[in-house]
């Protein structure tokens, strides 16, 4: 993609420079005797014109004005000031990456969370099993024991102890989400102005025997 | 977040035991929010020393098999006649709470052809006062034998209590059945059912 302004600055450099500085410089074509040129009446060779008197020597103490030679005696010698063309704003938006900070404090929130909750599942299960222990839906024709108040109070014990640990972990789970959402960085929106027209430049320059075609444009 | 709250709702996995379900522990314990039922209802389908619903429960009722009381002493006790070389009593009594004891007696026979002993077995619902039986010499008015553990044991919410003794042919004997004091409710369940049997034969 950065080629293009490259090729179409050569472009340019051959459509228009080249042509320009050609004419301007190189001397008539010397006529090939018997074969006329393109014209019906071939006028005589003239002589080459005189060369251009160069200009005096500021004097000493006295700045030359910056001039560009491509755009001759235009008042303003400064080219910078040429009102550039413009073309649609391009919005880029980026989203900065977290702090490691931040990246530590949200996965050791998830890492507890995690955590309580498996402790909670470990006493769930423990609830669970001392439940389907003691559990009856018919006559089972046993007594009620110690053993079995035991595992009934175990079951309630450990049921509730898994709830705690649910309701913390599941606490910190939220807490969790809720600091991720929170603590996400903004995002930073640039806007790049174009100082070129996207829309490509048709160009055409007359040579010696004819005129160049070309055109530049970026992509 | 559903699989969390779903975790949450499991959680409550408090025992689901149904009335009914278990015969009544030892000082008439039962699962949380039922009791022990105290009497055989048949009409309700409802057993004796079994948990159920506070609101369906009875309080302890016993109907012995044979009235024997008064036998709360050596000498009114029951007097269990024609006892062979080889032969068996038995009886379901009642160890109410105001009673101290309940006394049977016998005589050990004579002109058997071996030696005559006599295995007492007792047993009764582990939901109630625990009992005991005693074997006395109703003469000398002295106990010579105290129950143990039994070599074989009983189902779950029976307690078995054993006692054999070699007899002396001609001698008259006394089984006490007394309550020990132990796993009564702390005098709220200072009762119970039993069943004693008496056999005689040969030792071992």
């Amino acid at each position: 993609m950065r080629v293009a302004p490259a090729i179409a600055a050569m472009v340019s450099a051959l459509v228009i420079g080249a042509p320009t500085i050609a004419l301007a410089d190189e001397p008539a074509p010397t006529p090939v005797p018997g074969i006329p040129g393109p014209g019906v009446n071939v006028p005589p060779p003239t002589p080459a014109p005189a060369p251009a008197p160069q200009p005096a020597p500021a004097p000493p103490g006295d700045t030359a004005p910056k001039t560009d030679p491509a755009y001759g005696d235009y008042n303003n010698p400064d080219v910078r000031d040429f009102p550039a063309p413009k073309g649609k704003d391009v919005i880029v938006v980026a989203y900065p990456e977290r702090s490691k900070r931040n990246i530590i404090t949200l996965g050791g929130m998830a890492a507890g969370g995690l955590i309580l909750g498996a402790v909670g599942l470990y006493y769930h299960l423990d609830s669970r099993s001392a439940a389907d222990e003691v559990g009856a839906h018919s006559f089972s024709g046993e007594p009620w024991t110690a053993d079995k108040q035991a595992a009934y109070e175990r079951a309630h014990s450990s049921s509730v102890t898994a709830g705690v640990f649910y309701g913390i972990g599941g606490a910190l789970l939220i807490a969790t989400a809720i600091t991720y959402i929170v603590t996400e960085p903004e995002a930073e929106t640039m806007v790049i102005h174009p100082h070129t027209d996207p829309k490509p430049t048709a160009l055409v320059a007359p040579i010696k025997g004819g005129a160049v075609v070309g055109g530049a444009w970026r992509f | 977040m559903r699989a969390l709250l779903l975790l949450v709702a499991l959680t409550a996995c408090t025992p689901d035991v149904v009335p009914g379900a278990y015969l009544c522990g030892p000082e008439a314990s039962c699962p949380e929010g039922q009791v022990c039922n105290g009497e055989f209802v048949e009409e309700a389908k409802l057993q004796s020393e079994t948990c159920v619903l506070p609101s369906i429960a009875r309080p302890f009722v016993c109907l012995p098999k044979i009235d024997l009381e008064p036998d709360d002493t050596m000498e009114q006790g029951y007097f269990i006649a024609d006892l062979g070389c080889v032969s068996n009593f038995a009886n379901d009594g009642c160890m109410l709470e105001a009673d101290s004891a309940d006394w049977v007696t016998f005589e050990a026979p004579i002109g058997c052809t071996s030696q005559v002993a006599v295995q007492t077995r007792l047993t009764f619902p582990i939901a109630y006062e625990e009992l005991t039986i005693e074997l006395w010499d109703f003469a000398q008015n002295v106990r010579i034998a105290t129950d143990g553990e039994c070599k074989s044991t009983p189902e779950g919410f029976l307690v078995r209590s054993c006692l054999d003794f070699a007899l002396v042919p001609g001698t008259k004997y006394a089984i006490k059945v007394t309550p020990n004091g132990q796993a009564n409710c702390g005098g709220d369940c200072a009762y119970n059912r039993y069943t004693l049997t008496v056999q005689l034969g040969p030792p071992g």
